[in-house]
């Protein structure tokens, strides 16, 4: 970007500032302004135009330096562009393309932020799973690529660990991640750059940043760069993983310059617009003929209520959703996942006939699980079906109890669920059981021969009960790998 | 109706005194000592004349004063920097050509600074335009820079 000078010459308009409010400048002049055109100020600052009356030109500031009234600004010609490109894997910027380590960017060209979503022709169907490492959710709540799935909890849930535990998995697979930090403390986003690094998944993973005192406009504009960066690289064929992290910020943002602008506050004073401002966002995601990007928002709730105005909008564009529910947390669960709660509309269909399955069993035995539990609190006697159901429920919980640094593949997860439902762990306790169970998931890790075996043998089975069979009468598969 | 206004209109000082001098009379309309008083002894000559001529067709004064200063206040600003202090004769003259070929509804916003050496940055309804000597100079400096810079290194390896 030019300096002030440099546009005032070339299109040979100037504005005044009338009045500042906040965020928001109001300026005279600027008779060819259009809405979302860039502004620079003879400060330096830039802004866009957020909308145009008789008399004012409304322009959003992108920074939060004091202007004074009777500044001078310039027209840029052009809508706001932001730097897209290989060059950014690794790199941490801000929602105006400015790299956070200071370092000059290669390796990229520029793409406005404001496009039109694809239409219908250039979409394809959703037909690859999307592994997440989690066990809970890749059994219960499977994902796609190119599905747009909601994360949505109380604060302090386990989202985030999630998110990156996504991360993790599709790093490796060859997945593009960006992770949009929108509006959260500088001390979160260090550690998010710390754990990407740690953890070696830095070098495919794009990192967009807006901190909780960056400007208004800046906050709002971070998933916007963060989708303009996820549709290059579909572009050049990669699949893309974009989170979002979180959405209910930006609405408030997004409030906020609303109200700054006298726009007519609607429920719960968010603007009339609120929706499709989120609408034409997550339109941008899906499957399409080149490469896909699946993108996870992050919605915060309050006291684990769904049915807030933002929560339920965001759910209504989505095509599903993960509930992390605050009551299992302080239970103790890890993730904790509500698999009762929790939707998945498109990642069902990208399952094999045997993970479909295994995810149909599951659930089933979950609900009848929950039941016997409610049943317990009567202090009747358990019969032998109910205890049955009660261990077997016991060690799948504990099953499900995962660390957040700790990824599982699908494979490896349905050969522990088969082996437990096999009754291979019945007379084994429970904290021994997540050691044995480690021990199985490194075997498969690090094994090639082991690893080869449990896919070929998962591949040929197209149902479940034939599965659990088959580990009945050859135990051994599982139980070589526990002495 | 307010013509003769407009015509001696030239400067945003030109409209302010003029407005100042509107809102004494606006306030003597309701006062003991009356208008005609504040005419003879507190506006000027021309202003005084001007308006006991209108006044004859405008019966309501103070719908009259109020208008004419909507009317002031309405008037387009074009806002001249150039890089000397206009006599009177010279803002005279940069006034009339305005209004001539503009309209007669603007007045002269005018600016001051020496380091354009000459010529004007005009600036009108949002549309800004830098006919100055400075920025001659520059573009010029701009594109023989190289050649310059040898030029002041061979004279300072002369000396």
């Amino acid at each position: 970007m030019r300096d002030f000078n440099f546009y005032l010459e070339q299109i040979g308009e100037i504005g005044f500032i009338e009045e500042v409010v906040h965020s928001l400048v109001y300026s005279s002049g600027l008779p060819s302004a259009h809405p979302n055109e860039v502004v620079v100020f003879e400060t330096g600052d830039v802004g866009q135009v957020f909308s145009l009356t008789k008399e004012h030109v409304e322009i959003l500031l992108f920074s939060n330096n004091q202007l004074r009234v009777g500044s001078k600004v310039a027209r840029c010609g052009q809508t706001l562009e932001v730097p897209v490109g290989t060059g950014l894997l690794g790199r941490s910027i801000d929602p105006l393309g400015n790299p956070l380590d200071s370092r000059a960017l290669k390796d990229i060209r520029f793409s406005p932020i404001e496009v039109a979503p694809p239409r219908i022709t250039s979409r394809r169907q959703v037909t690859k799973p999307l592994p997440t490492g989690v066990t809970l959710v890749d059994l219960v709540v499977p994902l796609a690529m190119g599905q747009r799935q909601l994360v949505i909890g109380d604060r302090k849930t386990g989202k985030t660990e999630f998110l990156l535990q996504t991360i993790m998995t599709q790093t490796k697979l060859g997945t593009v991640c960006i992770y949009a930090v929108i509006g959260q403390k500088q001390t979160d986003i260090k550690k998010l750059s710390e754990f990407l690094e740690a953890e070696k998944v830095i070098e495919n993973t794009v990192v967009v940043a807006s901190d909780s005192s960056s400007s208004s406009g800046q906050i709002y504009l971070t998933p916007y760069t963060a989708m303009t960066i996820a549709e290059f690289f579909r572009d050049i064929g990669k699949d893309v993983l974009l989170i979002l992290d979180d959405m209910t910020t930006h609405a408030k943002t997004y409030r906020e310059i609303s109200l700054l602008a006298k726009r007519f506050p609607g429920r719960s004073s968010y603007p009339g617009d609120i929706f499709y401002i989120h609408a034409r966002l997550f339109e941008r995601a899906g499957n399409f003929k080149k490469g896909s990007i699946t993108l996870l928002p992050v919605a915060e709730s309050l006291l684990g209520d769904l049915s807030g105005y933002i929560q339920t909008n965001l759910m209504a564009m989505t095509d599903g959703h993960i509930f992390f529910d605050i009551d299992l947390y302080n239970q103790g669960k890890r993730p904790a996942v509500n698999p009762f709660l929790s939707v998945t509309r498109v990642g069902h269909q990208t399952q094999t006939p045997l993970e479909r399955d295994v995810s149909r069993e599951l659930l089933s035995f979950l609900v009848t699980y929950e039941r016997m539990k409610q049943f317990l609190h009567f202090g009747a006697e358990v019969g032998d079906f109910a205890r049955n159901i009660l261990g077997l429920g016991s060690r799948i919980d504990s099953f499900f109890n995962q660390k957040p640094e700790v990824t599982i593949p699908i494979n490896a997860n349905i050969l522990i669920l088969s082996g437990l439902w096999a009754g291979i762990w019945n007379e084994t306790k429970i904290n021994e059981l997540t050691r044995e169970i480690e021990k199985i998931v490194l075997a498969y890790q690090t094994e090639d021969l082991f690893r080869k075996q449990v896919d070929e043998i998962i591949s040929r089975t197209t149902s479940f009960s034939d599965l659990v069979t088959n580990l009945r009468r050859n135990k051994e598969i599982i139980t070589n790998k526990l002495s | 109706m307010y013509s003769t206004f407009l015509s001696k209109i030239r400067t945003k000082e030109d409209i302010q005194k003029l407005i100042n001098e509107i809102e004494v009379i606006l306030q003597s309309l309701y006062q003991k000592q009356g208008v005609e008083s504040v005419l003879k002894a507190q506006v000027r000559a021309w202003v005084s004349q001007a308006l006991e001529e209108d006044w004859k067709s405008a019966p309501n004064k103070e719908e009259y004063l109020i208008r004419l200063k909507e009317v002031l206040n309405g008037l387009k600003p074009l806002s001249l920097t150039i890089s000397f202090e206009p006599t009177e004769l010279s803002l005279e003259k940069l006034s009339y050509f305005v209004k001539q070929n503009l309209g007669g509804n603007i007045y002269l916003d005018i600016n001051y600074d020496p380091r354009l050496l000459a010529g004007a940055i005009i600036v009108y309804q949002g549309r800004y335009l830098d006919m100055s000597l400075k920025k001659a100079y520059e573009a010029e400096f701009e594109r023989s820079k190289v050649e310059i810079i040898k030029l002041l290194e061979k004279t300072h390896e002369r000396l």
